[in-house]
C-alpha cells in the first residue's frame, strides 16, 4: 500500500489539471460549455407507526417501535462538479445513504451505506418436566442484530488517457445479541455425570469485516491490463469466546472443569489479481484473470492459499455463429497446524487435516442464429475436482462432472416469445450424498401479449436427480446404502397483467416450489453395543405456494392509489419409518413445517399545490404457524405498520 | 517476494503506456465484426451534422440532451481528450437526412398550428430492432479501448451469451447518472428472473424487497469467470463478504461443504429458517448417520437426539476447538 501512495498522489495531481480550455483549429480558445441544469431537491418527512403482536418473524427486518422517517433526493450540478445524494431514513436502525460525486470525468466517488435491523429467533429448548437434559438460560430474551454495510469507491482518471486508479472499501458490521445454543453437561455420550445437555444462552456480538483494495488499470496497445491488491480482515469483539463448566467426559477423556467453546476467530488475508483483455469488439475477443488469495486464522494459525487462473475466448466466425470457450483452474492449499490452540488442554494433536484440492473447468458454448427470430445454443462443460487428504474423510480422490445443455430462444410472433432448455449432468465418483450420479433439468418460459392491454408470463422448471448408492460413515467404518437417492425439483411461475383502463393496472401471479427427495438413511444405536441400521426410502420435502395480486390506479392527476396482497403457504415433511426413531417421540418433529404468511398493503399519494405531496401507506403482516410446536423455531406473529409522509420538491 | 515482483513488473510497463499515448489515440486496431458494424453505422448517404444541428430546431429532446451532457460521457466531449466524442450521432447514426427539411421557421409554423414537427426517424439507426450483440456493440465500440474493466468478462459472460444488451439494464436517457441505482437493481433483474422474484416472497429471505441487500452484492451482471456471475471465486468467498465470521479457515473444517454454502442454504429464499434448503435434522441426515437411542431409551434421551443438529453442533461452519473427546465435531 505504501508503494502505491506516490502513484496515487501523482494521478491525483495530474487529474485536477485544467484541460478543458483548448484551442480550436483557428487558434481561438474553445472552452467546452457545460449545460446549465438547476439543482433538484426532493425532501420527505413522515412517521412510522409499528405494532408487533407475538413473533417478530412477521416483519423480520423491522425495528419494533414507532419512529420518525425521512427521505431526500438532492441533485446539484455546478459543473464541472456533479453531486447526487439519496437518503432514506426509516428509523435510527434502518437507513440508506448513497452519495455520488464527480469532477469532470477525472474523479468519481461513490459511497453507499446501508443499515438494517434483523429480528432473530429465540428457540425454546424446553425444560423439565416436558423436556429434560436442557439448560435454558435465556427464556424470553429478545434477539436482534444491527447490520451495517458500507461500500465506497473513488476513481481517479488520468486526463486524456484511460489510466485509472481505483480505491475501494467494503465494510460489513454486525452488532447486537444472538442466541447461542451449544452442547453442555459432559458434552459427550458417556460420562459418570451429566452426559449431554442442550444449552441456550445470550451472546453479545460485535463483528466487523473490512476489505480495502487498490487497483490500477490502463490501455496498453493491443491489450488492457489491471492489477488489483486487496486486504481483508475480520475483527471480533463482544463475546469472542465462551467458557463453561463441563462434567467429566467419558472416564479418561476429559476431566470435569471449565473449558472454552464457540470461539469466533479473527482472520485476515490479501488477494492479488491481474486481468488482461483484448479489444471488446472484433471477431476474436479474449480475456484472462490470474488471482492469488491468502487467508489466515489468527487464533489457530491455519492458513489457506487459493490460486485461480481463468481465461475466455469468444470467436465469431459469422454473425449467425459465435463460439465461447472458457477455462478455469482453481487450486486450494490449506495448511493445518498439528496442534490446536494452547488453551485446548484436553487434546494435543489434530487428527485429520483439511482437504486441499484443485479444480479444472472447461466449457464450450456454441450460439447459432439461423434466422433473426430463433437462437439455438449448445454447451458442454467438463469439470474435474481432485482432492488431497481425502482418505481421512472417506471421500473419493477425484470427482468428474460432464454437463451438456441445449437451448432455444424464439420469437414466434411479435407478441409471443418462448425459450426452452434441457441440461444433462453426469457425475463420476460423487463425493457427497447430495451430489447425484446424474441429473436432468428442463426449463421453459412463455411471454405472450395477446392484446396490448394484456401480458402473460409462464415459467416452468423441472429437475430430476438420481444417485445409485449413498455413502455413510458408521460405527464400523464407511458403508454403502442398499439403495440410492431420487430428488425432484419443480418450480412453476405464472403471472398476468391487465390494463382494463388507461389509469388502471392489475397483476396476479402464482408460484409453486417443490423440493422432494427420497433416500436411504443410516442411524446409530447407543448405548453400547453400538451398531448401525438402515431406514430405506425415507422422504423429505419442502413445498411452497405463493399467490400475489396487486393493483395500481391513477384516480386523477393528483391522486395515485395502489394495493396488494401476497399469500404464501409453506410445508415441510420428513417421513422416517423405523420404530425406534418414531416412537414415543419422532425424529421428524422439527422437520415438519406448515406456515401461512399473508401480507396486505394499501397506499395512496396525493399531490398538493407548490410541489407538495402527501402519502399514506398501511401494511399488515400475519405469520401463522399451523403446527404450533413450542419447541421449534417458528412462532405466530402479526405486525401492523402505518406510514404517513409529507413531501416537497424544488427544481 | 512474489507479490513485489508482480507489482514491480506491472509498474515497469506503465511508462510504455504514457510513451505510446499519441500512437494509441490514432491507432484503433479493432477487427470489425463487419455485419454488426454495418447495422450500427447508419445510412451511408447521410452526413454527420453534430448535436447542435441535430437539436437546433427541436426542443423535444432538451431534457435528454441536458442529462446526457451532464453525464460522465458528456464530460468527455473535449476534442483534445483523445476519447471518442460522444453525442447523439455516436449511437443514432448520422442525422442529416433526419432533419433535412426541418427549419426553425417550419417548427414555429407547426407549433402555431398545434403540431409537433418530427424528425424522419426512419433514416436513423433502428436501435430498438437490432440484435442484442449489435445493440451492445454501440456501447462497446467506445468502451473497448478505455480500460473499462467492469466489462472484462462481458463477452463470454452469461448475459452476453443469452442476448442481453447493455440497454436492457442501462437507460442512457434516464438522467445524468447512467449507473443503475442499487436500490432499484432488483426490479430490473426480476423483470427477467421472475422465478427468483417469487423466491424472495418465501418466509426466510435476504432483505431484497426491503432494499437493504442488492442483487449486485453477490452477482456481477457484467460477467465474471465464476459460476452464476458470482462476484468472488467461490460461493464461500461471496457469502463471507458480509458473513465474515464464517470464512475461516478453521482448524476443524466441515470437509469441503463450507466452500459451497448452497449445499445447505438457498440464498434466494426458503420456507425454512436461516435459508436452509430443508429443515433439520433431515438436512444433515442426508449425509450423516443420526444419533439414535434404542427402544429401551427414555423419552428424554430420544428428545436429546431427535433435535436440530445445530443445537449441539453449533459450530457447523468450522471451529478451532475440538469436542470433548478431542475430535472436530463442531460442538465447541
Amino acid at each position: 500500500m505504501k508503494r502505491l501512495l506516490p502513484l496515487i498522489v501523482l494521478v491525483c495531481m495530474v487529474s485536477v489539471t485544467p484541460l478543458y480550455a483548448e484551442e480550436s483549429e483557428n487558434g481561438v480558445p474553445n472552452v467546452y460549455q457545460f449545460p446549465d441544469i438547476a439543482p433538484s431537491i426532493d425532501i420527505s418527512l413522515g412517521y412510522v407507526f409499528l405494532d408487533f403482536d407475538g413473533s417478530r418473524r412477521a416483519e423480520e427486518y423491522r425495528h419494533p417501535g414507532d419512529s420518525l422517517a425521512a427521505a431526500a433526493d438532492i441533485r446539484y450540478l455546478p459543473f464541472p462538479h456533479r453531486l447526487h445524494l439519496e437518503l432514506d431514513f426509516d428509523d435510527s436502525h434502518d437507513y440508506y445513504t448513497d452519495l455520488s460525486y464527480a469532477y469532470r470525468d477525472l474523479v468519481l466517488f461513490r459511497g453507499i451505506h446501508r443499515s438494517l435491523f434483523h429480528n432473530l429467533t429465540n428457540i425454546y429448548l424446553g425444560e423439565s418436566p416436558s423436556v429434560g437434559n436442557t439448560d435454558v438460560r435465556d427464556r424470553n430474551s429478545q434477539y436482534h442484530l444491527n447490520i451495517g454495510i458500507t461500500d465506497a469507491m473513488i476513481r481517479f482518471k488520468a486526463p486524456d488517457f484511460p489510466l485509472h486508479l481505483t480505491i475501494r472499501g467494503h465494510q460489513a458490521t454486525k452488532e447486537g445479541n444472538i442466541q447461542q445454543r451449544f452442547l453442555s453437561g459432559s458434552a459427550y455420550f458417556f460420562g459418570p455425570t451429566g452426559g449431554r445437555v442442550r444449552a441456550s444462552t445470550k451472546r453479545d456480538i460485535d463483528w466487523k469485516t473490512t476489505e480495502y483494495s487498490a487497483s490500477l488499470n490502463s490501455h496498453l496497445g493491443p491489450v488492457e491490463a489491471e492489477f488489483r491488491h486487496s486486504q481483508k480482515q475480520l475483527d471480533v469483539n463482544g463475546d469472542r469466546i465462551l467458557y463453561d463448566s463441563y462434567g467429566q467426559a467419558g472416564f479418561v477423556i476429559r476431566p470435569a472443569g471449565t473449558y472454552p467453546h464457540n470461539l469466533v476467530p479473527e482472520t485476515k488475508g490479501y488477494t492479488n489479481t491481474i486481468k488482461l483483455h483484448t479489444m471488446y469488439t472484433g471477431r476474436v475477443v479474449g480475456s484472462a484473470t490470474f488471482s492469488q488469495k491468502h487467508r489466515e486464522n489468527e487464533e489457530s494459525s491455519v492458513e489457506v492459499d487459493h490460486f485461480t487462473g481463468a481465461g475466455s475466448i469468444v470467436y465469431m466466425p459469422a454473425p449467425a455463429l459465435t463460439l465461447f470457450l472458457k477455462y478455469r483452474h482453481m487450486k486450494k492449499d490449506e495448511d493445518t497446524p498439528s496442534a490446536p490452540p494452547s488453551y485446548v488442554t484436553w487434546n494435543t494433536s489434530v487428527s485429520r487435516e483439511a482437504i486441499s484440492s484443485s479444480t479444472d473447468t472447461a466449457s464450450l458454448t456454441v450460439r447459432y442464429r439461423p434466422f433473426s427470430r430463433l437462437t439455438l445454443k449448445a454447451a458442454y462443460t467438463f469439470d474435474r475436482h481432485r482432492r488431497k487428504g481425502y482418505e481421512d474423510w472417506h471421500l473419493e480422490n477425484r470427482t468428474t462432472k460432464n454437463r451438456f445443455t441445449i437451448s432455444a430462444d424464439t420469437r414466434l410472433a411479435s407478441s409471443l416469445k418462448a425459450s426452452a432448455s434441457y441440461s444433462h449432468l453426469s457425475v463420476d465418483d460423487p463425493a457427497y450424498n447430495v451430489t447425484p450420479d446424474s441429473s436432468d433439468e428442463g426449463r421453459i418460459n412463455f411471454s405472450w401479449t395477446p392484446h396490448p392491454r394484456i401480458n402473460t408470463f409462464i415459467h416452468y422448471y423441472i429437475a430430476r436427480e438420481k444417485r445409485d448408492h449413498l455413502h455413510f460413515v458408521g460405527f464400523s467404518g464407511p458403508a454403502e446404502s442398499p439403495s440410492g437417492r431420487d430428488t425432484k425439483k419443480d418450480n412453476i411461475m405464472a403471472s398476468v397483467t391487465v390494463l382494463p383502463a388507461n389509469d388502471l393496472s392489475v397483476t396476479g401471479s402464482y408460484a409453486f416450489f417443490r423440493y422432494h427427495t427420497e433416500q436411504d438413511m443410516m442411524y446409530h444405536t447407543s448405548p453400547p453395543p453400538s451398531n448401525d441400521f438402515w431406514d430405506e426410502g425415507v422422504s423429505g420435502s419442502m413445498e411452497a405456494q405463493v399467490y400475489a395480486a396487486s393493483l395500481i390506479y391513477r384516480w386523477n392527476d393528483r391522486l395515485d392509489l395502489s394495493g396488494g396482497v401476497t399469500h404464501t403457504l409453506s410445508r415441510g415433511d420428513f417421513d422416517p419409518s423405523a420404530a425406534d426413531i418414531t416412537r414415543p417421540v419422532s425424529i421428524s418433529a422439527f422437520s415438519v413445517l406448515k406456515v401461512r404468511e399473508t401480507i396486505y398493503t394499501i397506499s395512496g399519494d396525493y399531490s398538493l399545490p407548490a410541489g407538495f405531496r402527501v402519502g399514506v401507506e398501511y401494511r399488515y403482516s400475519d405469520f401463522d404457524d399451523r403446527i404450533d410446536d413450542p419447541y421449534d423455531d417458528i412462532e405466530d406473529g402479526t405486525a401492523q405498520m402505518i406510514w404517513v409522509r409529507l413531501s416537497k420538491r424544488w427544481s | 517476494m512474489k507479490i513485489r515482483r508482480i507489482l514491480f513488473l506491472f509498474l515497469a510497463t506503465l511508462p510504455l503506456a504514457f510513451m505510446g499515448c499519441d500512437s494509441l489515440r490514432t491507432s484503433k486496431p479493432i477487427i470489425p465484426v463487419k455485419e454488426y458494424e454495418r447495422m450500427i453505422i447508419g445510412r451511408l448517404d447521410a452526413d454527420y451534422i453534430g448535436t447542435q444541428n441535430c437539436l437546433s430546431a427541436c426542443h423535444a429532446h432538451d431534457d435528454i440532451r441536458r442529462n446526457f451532457e451532464a453525464s460522465t460521457m458528456g464530460a468527455q466531449m473535449s476534442k483534445k481528450s483523445g476519447m471518442p466524442v460522444v453525442d447523439c450521432e455516436s449511437c443514432h447514426g448520422p442525422g442529416s437526412l433526419a432533419v433535412r427539411d426541418i427549419t426553425p421557421e417550419r417548427v414555429a409554423e407547426d407549433a402555431r398550428n398545434g403540431k409537433v414537427t418530427e424528425c424522419d426517424y426512419r433514416t436513423l439507426v433502428d436501435i430498438r430492432n437490432l440484435p442484442a450483440p449489435a445493440k451492445s456493440l454501440i456501447c462497446l465500440k467506445c468502451h473497448t479501448a478505455n480500460a473499462t474493466f467492469n466489462l472484462h468478462d462481458w463477452n463470454a459472460g452469461t448475459h452476453a451469451i443469452n442476448d442481453v444488451a447493455c440497454t436492457d439494464c442501462h437507460n442512457v436517457h434516464a438522467g445524468p447518472d447512467l449507473i443503475v441505482r442499487p436500490r432499484q437493481t432488483f426490479r430490473m433483474c426480476f423483470s427477467c428472473h421472475r422465478d427468483i422474484e417469487a423466491r424472495f416472497n418465501l418466509p426466510s429471505h435476504h432483505p431484497i424487497h426491503e432494499e437493504r441487500v442488492f442483487c449486485t452484492d453477490c452477482h456481477n451482471p457484467h460477467g465474471t469467470v465464476n459460476d452464476r456471475l458470482l462476484r468472488e471465486d467461490t460461493v464461500r468467498a461471496t457469502c463471507t463478504r458480509c458473513h465474515g465470521e464464517k470464512e475461516g479457515p478453521f482448524l476443524y473444517e466441515h470437509a469441503e461443504n463450507t466452500d459451497d454454502c448452497r449445499k445447505c442454504h438457498n440464498p434466494h429464499g426458503s420456507v425454512n429458517n436461516n435459508l436452509l434448503i430443508l429443515s433439520q435434522p433431515f438436512l444433515c441426515l442426508q449425509c450423516h448417520p443420526a444419533h439414535v437411542t434404542n427402544s429401551s431409551s427414555t423419552v428424554d434421551d430420544k428428545r436429546m437426539s431427535f433435535t436440530r443438529c445445530t443445537d449441539c453442533h453449533s459450530q457447523i461452519h468450522g471451529t478451532d476447538i475440538p469436542g470433548a473427546h478431542g475430535e472436530g465435531v463442531f460442538t465447541h
